[in-house]
């Protein structure tokens, strides 16, 4: 069974459920998308932050062994190897000033830029070395050598090596040597023999002359033309600028450098990396854990909105539906509180809502409709009581009177008489009743004959012409041609009687009645004109109903009850025609159409 | 007693005029509601029998309209309609009693007793004065345990007196409570009855019962 409440219920739920599930989702997706975005930059900014924790990391280790270069090349001293004997310039120049036989020859050297006069003044190389550079050196880390360096010279050979070096040899590349920068720092990572990685460094170092101390103001008178004066400065002068030497322009025999390659163990910034490493897939690790638990907690989150929302909506939806649903509620009691007794409809319509207006209104008409109907039926059935009762009083009565003493004969017969009488009476009732029954169940079987409408209309006139003439009326029958019709004769009979004696008792006195049979256009028409006082228009719809009396109060000798019209409209209805009244205060006309069915009687020439 | 009948359907009226005359009293027919309004307000009766279903004024119009005239003649409703709620109805516009037909006859004539004893507020059946008994359902009177023949006439007429007993009852009273609307009126009709009253009551008992009231009427000995 549909129930209101029940389908708008189930589908406000399911739209609720969709619109909540929609925007559910929608939320969902659009936080997850936010979130990801966040976690998505969260992981950039993390990589970024990795990456250059790695770079400085890098760049820390970097410039330290820079820094520990630049300090070893600070550190780093010019020096013959060793002087072949005693030259005697040198010999000479040591007089003339501290050092000077080492002084001399590298000026001279310096000066005429020649191996063999080098050679010639017995010197060997020039050979740079550090002092003390072990110093600079951290100490070893667990046995291990951490850091390490070497020195070469211009011609690449090495020179120094740090001790931690033990037996291996870094090397020099040719590119960085001869290569255009010269003066820049060349980093690189290494592999030694002993499979320890390590960071180098390698660097073009402009080493400090050896000076024998402030040159002798006289000295400037030797100078070559060209160059500026020398610095008069301390022993370890600092570096000349690049690019120049003490004016003059620089060569690779004629500027003291040395390279030097400072290398650290690159295990330690490996770990920090490693460390680093570790930290940032912790990092990325905690990024999705959070992300995935931020959006977890989202989703239980909706879940419980939209499960509170839901809920919370279904019972403001249920009791609102109620609600919405009381005004029918209220419809439906007042229904049925309805009873055969009154017929009202128990509730005010002004307060209905306008959706059910128009029902209540309805109901309402309809109610006053069976109310009519109602009081019809209880009408007819006090009518038909009374119809039978009151013949049955008039012949219990005489019989109660009858036997009340002794009568005699004469009395005794009298009151037979008068008995019959009320018996037939109530006869004529029961079968006008029972006609009128047999027509509601159509149990009515039409005996079907050629039936002479014109003759049958004759002799009901002349079985009723002493009861007009009794009351003074004229009856004129105007039905001379055959007029034949397949019908039912009795029916037929009993509808011109009851009309003939319908217009014999609403009649004026003096008055008169027509009865006229006419061939009408393939039906036969049949008339009863009486000259009575008429029929008020509002009763001409009313009076074929049964135990309609347009004059309720007006009961005929009995005999009609009102039912006679009523069985006359049935018998014709079915015989197929129909019957109309007309009536003015001069009189009233009843006219029946019978149809005379399609192809018969052609044959018979008939008129 | 007199009786009015409003009712219209020919053969009840004549079995019941010819039971009722039988019983000793006096009818009067009326066939439709007209009629019966003008001969209930003219004349005075006993008791109205009234169907309810009359011809151009029905009987519970005419019931509501005598009462609130103020008519307060008993009336019994005799009808078909019988419904409780028409019997209410009949009887809360005034009736008071209301017989359904069809009927027995028996039950109408004692009804109709039941209303003239109410009428005079007399409870039992059979009216006593000293020694006169008067059996009103049985119409027979004893006076000193003799029983008394009467004709219906004269029985109605003792009835009537006894009924009033101790009050005078004029000659036009005794008329109109006794003769229906087609008995000739002389008064003297009146007199003479009187007479055979005396002769068959008081005649060999004491006290005398019939007294007259010069220039009044008559009356029944009441109590002293």
């Amino acid at each position: 069974m549909k129930s209101i409440r029940l389908s708008l219920i189930v589908n406000f739920l399911l739209l609720l459920a969709a619109a909540l599930g929609a925007v559910s989702w929608l939320a969902y997706q659009s936080s997850a998308q936010t979130l990801q975005g966040k976690v998505e930059s969260q992981r950039l900014f993390l990589e970024a932050e990795f990456t250059a924790r790695c770079q400085e990391a890098r760049t820390a280790l970097d410039r330290r062994i820079l820094q520990q270069a630049q300090t070893l090349a600070g550190l780093t001293r010019s020096t013959f190897l060793h002087l072949e004997g005693v030259s005697p310039i040198g010999l000479l120049s040591t007089a003339t000033f501290p050092q000077g036989h080492l002084a001399v020859p590298l000026w001279l050297s310096e000066t005429f830029h020649s191996p063999l006069a080098l050679r010639m003044l017995r010197l060997q190389p020039l050979t740079f070395f550090i002092e003390s550079a072990e110093d600079v050196m951290p100490a070893e880390e667990e046995g291990r050598p951490r850091e390490f360096f070497q020195t070469y010279r211009p011609s690449g050979q090495p020179l120094q090596r740090s001790a931690s070096l033990g037996d291996s040899w870094f090397s020099l590349d040719d590119k960085v040597r001869g290569g255009a920068h010269l003066f820049q720092e060349h980093f690189d990572t290494v592999k030694m023999a002993d499979g320890l990685t390590v960071r180098r460094v390698s660097l073009k170092v402009t080493v400090p002359r050896f000076r024998a101390g402030p040159l002798p103001p006289w000295w400037r008178f030797l100078k070559p033309s060209g160059k500026s004066s020398r610095p008069p400065g301390p022993f370890f002068a600092p570096p000349p600028p690049p690019g120049t030497f003490f004016g003059i322009r620089p060569s690779e025999t004629e500027v003291p450098v040395i390279f030097m390659q400072y290398a650290s163990d690159t295990a330690p910034l490996e770990a920090t990396l490693a460390e680093f490493q570790a930290k940032h897939e912790n990092d990325l690790h905690q990024l999705e854990e959070d992300s995935a638990r931020t959006l977890a907690a989202l989703r239980q989150r909706l879940l419980v909105i939209g499960l509170a929302t839901f809920s919370a909506t279904v019972a403001g939806g249920l009791w609102l539906i109620g609600l919405g649903l009381v005004p029918l509620r209220r419809l439906s009691e007042a229904v049925s509180q309805v009873s055969a007794r009154d017929f009202q409809l128990p509730i005010d319509q002004e307060k209905l809502p306008q959706e059910l207006q128009p029902i209540a209104h309805r109901l309402v008409q309809t109610l006053q409709l069976l109310q009519r109907a109602f009081n019809r039926e209880k009408q007819a059935a006090a009518d038909i009581s009374h119809e039978l009762r009151t013949p049955l009083a008039a012949l219990l009565t005489t019989i109660d009177l009858a036997l009340r003493k002794l009568r005699t004969p004469e009395e005794y017969r009298q009151f037979f008489v008068d008995c019959r009488a009320s018996g037939q009476h109530m006869n004529q009732l029961v079968e006008r009743l029972l006609a009128l029954a047999r027509l509601d169940a159509a149990a009515d079987r039409m005996q079907i004959q050629d039936v002479d409408v014109a003759d049958l209309a004759n002799r009901c006139a002349d079985m009723v012409r002493p009861l007009a003439q009794e009351k003074g009326l004229d009856l004129r029958v105007q039905a001379s041609r055959p007029t034949l019709l397949p019908a039912d004769p009795d029916k037929l009979r009993e509808v011109v009687n009851n009309l003939l004696h319908n217009a014999i008792e609403y009649n004026r006195p003096s008055g008169s009645i027509d009865l006229v049979v006419q061939r009408d256009n393939g039906s036969v028409r049949l008339e009863v004109r009486d000259t009575g006082i008429g029929i008020a228009p509002e009763d001409r719809e009313r009076i074929f109903e049964r135990f309609f009396r347009a004059d309720p109060s007006r009961q005929a000798e009995g005999l009609h009850a009102g039912l006679g019209l009523a069985i006359v409209k049935g018998y014709i209805d079915l015989m197929g025609g129909t019957i109309g009244v007309d009536s003015s205060d001069k009189g009233t006309i009843f006219v029946v159409h019978l149809p005379i069915p399609e192809g018969r009687y052609t044959a018979r020439g008939y008129e | 007693m007199r009786i009015l009948l409003v009712e219209d359907h020919k053969p009840l009226v004549r079995a019941l005029r010819q039971g009722l005359e039988e019983e000793g009293f006096a009818v009067d027919v009326a066939t439709d509601g007209e009629e019966g309004d003008f001969k209930a307000r003219s004349s005075g009766y006993d008791v109205i029998i009234l169907d309810l279903m009359l011809p151009k004024i029905d009987g519970l119009t005419l019931l509501r309209n005598w009462r609130r005239a103020g008519l307060t003649t008993h009336v019994l409703v005799l009808t078909a309609k019988d419904t409780t709620e028409d019997k209410v109805a009949g009887l809360d516009l005034g009736a008071d009693d209301y017989l359904t037909k069809p009927f027995q006859l028996e039950e109408l004539l004692a009804r109709l007793r039941a209303l003239i004893r109410r009428g005079h507020f007399a409870k039992d059946p059979v009216l006593r004065a000293f020694d006169l008994e008067i059996d009103t359902v049985a119409r027979t009177v004893k006076r000193g345990g003799q029983p008394i023949h009467l004709t219906p006439r004269e029985f109605a007429l003792l009835q009537f007196l006894a009924y009033h007993r101790g009050k005078v009852v004029s000659r036009a009273m005794i008329w109109e409570h006794l003769y229906d609307e087609y008995d000739e009126n002389t008064s003297n009709v009146v007199d003479v009855y009187i007479r055979y009253l005396r002769t068959k009551i008081d005649k060999g008992f004491e006290p005398p019962l019939i007294l007259t009231r010069w220039g009044e009427g008559y009356l029944l000995r009441g109590e002293e």
